[in-house]
């Protein structure tokens, strides 16, 4: 009797727990499984996105031309070297602030607070403000001039070989801080003690750095540049503002060159193509970045 | 000896400090400059215009239409992180306290979605949007939006439910407490501070998005903040002192919430990396 009675409670309390997540769950089905899946789907196929009778089956055939297309490469290398770069220089930047925050030297406080200025700014809002530092007649050729540098002063954003840079340097500029932060709260973490032992010990701060503090701050590495990575792949709106990609594709990157091809020219099967790249690289980088530290631990 | 060595460590550190803050604020100070110069002077100037021109910003605010931006990007806002909090709590809740079969693997699959970046689903949301007519409306973005937050939602509220006792939902359970009860009168107004710290990254991302935005709304009436001003500074006409005018107004918002919230903000933007 009595045992009947608790289950019956138990499997209600069950039927109760899955309705608590099934708006969430189905929000999550329609509006982000339900389309991945399309897009796979539409990858193989062509179609200009008018009416659904006209997609035509193609096979392979998009991801052949992708393959065989110039601007598609350009367009991942592009990624591969903004992600890199933004990545290696918001983690240098990150932790090296966040050490010298987390000293309690004098200003140190403050200079959080102004560090994180521009993480709460609008990307569409930096990438303006940079497109105009960074123009012929802005804020940093003046200064070069200003400082007898007139032969360094460049057309930044108009010139192939700067172009991507220049983007790089504005996303490094809005986001150190993010990193900055996170690393500042996983040196909270790291016992004082262990510091303690190893000065007796005595090390020095940079042995201490090297054996104590990088080593326990593994994890949260791990996860600030699985967080620069994906965000990287997925850039769009910065490079939008600031280059459109350009001077002659020199600084296109996956998602501006999906965004031309399927909302100009309405290449949906192709930009499709595009899109299941992206998906793939960000699965591909989520799945090697989290194996690769959990095999270091 | 020691002393000194250390006063000059100290010192460059600080020099570092102070570097940095010049990088991040000259920037910054530069464009406010450039909003307040007379038409003249925009190229001329380095930092300090001879006049003073207010009135750049009187003409931004009418020629962005910034008012109706900052309407649209305040509806698309609330209505996308409302439903997000109260939903991704409920979920969160429930896969924290509440175990049923398959609850973990369902947990999972959602959690994948932080994975998704925006261009995997574009163009099927769009046509999908358009089909259902929902294209050029308010819910074609918020409800992209709510998909887009509950993974992160219901992530980090679940690593706060789990921190609390067990006990407190027995002893509501043995009261005759509904599970719904106890969620909306125990469980939601005691993780303030962790909704809070969702609420701040949900409604960043989503005040800030430019892509979904950009694609999804056509009419200019229901345009974004981002998109707005993208459109509006992709002109090549437009003069540069009304740019930089409007986009500082447009920063403002998030500049006052930042400075009142300070704390919050930093615990908000870095909840999705942190335990705490």
């Amino acid at each position: 009797m009595y045992g009947s009675g608790k289950l019956s409670t138990n499997a209600k309390r069950q039927a109760t727990g899955f309705l608590f997540v099934l708006p969430a769950f189905l929000i999550f089905l329609i509006f982000l499984i339900y389309p991945i899946g399309f897009t796979f789907y539409l990858s193989f196929t062509k179609w200009m996105g008018f009416k659904f009778s006209e997609i035509k089956f193609v096979g392979l055939t998009n991801f052949v031309n992708l393959f065989q297309d110039r601007i598609f490469w350009r367009a991942l290398k592009n990624t591969i070297i903004y992600v890199g770069a933004t990545t290696l220089f918001l983690n240098i930047l990150g932790l090296s602030f966040a050490l010298i925050i987390d000293s309690k030297v004098r200003g140190s406080r403050v200079c959080k607070v102004i560090y994180f200025l521009p993480v709460v700014m609008c990307p569409v809002v930096i990438g303006i403000m940079w497109s105009r530092l960074l123009d012929p007649f802005g804020f940093v050729n003046q200064l070069l001039g200003r400082v007898g540098l007139e032969r360094l002063t460049h057309p930044w954003l108009g010139e192939a070989k700067y172009a991507l840079f220049a983007v790089v340097l504005a996303t490094v500029w809005q986001w150190m801080a993010y990193d900055m932060v996170i690393y500042y709260a996983g040196l909270q973490d790291i016992p004082v003690e262990l510091h303690e032992v190893a000065s007796l010990d005595g090390a020095s701060y940079w042995q201490r750095l090297r054996y104590v503090t990088l080593p326990l701050l593994r994890p949260v590495t791990t996860v600030i540049v699985l967080l620069n990575l994906i965000g990287g792949i997925k850039v769009f709106d910065i490079i939008f503002v600031m280059t459109g990609g350009g001077p002659n594709y020199h600084s296109e990157v996956l998602s501006t060159y999906l965004y031309s091809q399927g909302f100009t020219y309405n290449f949906m099967g192709y930009a499709s193509a595009i899109g299941v790249i992206i998906v793939l690289l960000s699965f591909a980088t989520a799945y090697f970045r989290l194996r690769v530290s959990y095999e270091a631990v | 000896m020691l002393g000194e060595n250390r006063d000059i460590k100290a010192g460059i550190l600080v020099f570092i400090l102070i570097l940095y803050s010049v990088i991040t604020l000259l920037p910054i100070i530069w464009v406010i400059s450039l909003s307040l110069r007379s038409e003249r002077e925009v190229f001329k100037v380095f930092l300090f215009p001879s006049s003073l021109h207010p009135e750049n910003y009187i003409r931004a605010l009418k020629e962005f239409r910034l008012l109706t931006l900052f309407k649209n990007s305040i509806i698309f806002t609330v209505g996308s992180v409302i439903p997000t909090l109260f939903f991704g709590a409920l979920a969160a809740y429930a896969f924290a306290k509440i175990r049923f079969p398959f609850s973990n693997l369902i947990f999972f699959i959602i959690l994948l979605g932080i994975m998704i970046p925006t261009g995997g689903v574009l163009v099927p949301l769009f046509v999908f949007m358009r089909n259902i007519g929902l294209y050029n409306s308010y819910p074609s973005l918020m409800l992209p939006y709510i998909a887009f937050g509950l993974p992160l939602a219901i992530f980090i509220l679940r690593a706060f439910f789990v921190t609390l006792p067990t006990e407190l939902i027995e002893a509501a359970r043995i009261d005759g407490c509904t599970e719904l009860g106890i969620f909306l009168r125990i469980m939601l107004p005691i993780s303030r501070s962790a909704l809070i710290a969702v609420a701040i990254l949900v409604s960043i991302t989503n005040w800030n998005e430019f892509l979904l935005a950009l694609v999804f709304l056509g009419k200019e009436s229901l345009q974004t903040l981002p998109v707005g001003i993208a459109a509006f500074c992709g002109q090549y006409v437009a003069p540069w002192q009304i740019i930089a005018a409007g986009v500082i107004l447009a920063t403002i918002p998030a500049f006052l919430g930042y400075v009142a919230l300070q704390n919050q903000f930093i615990k908000g933007m870095a909840a999705g990396a942190l335990k705490r």
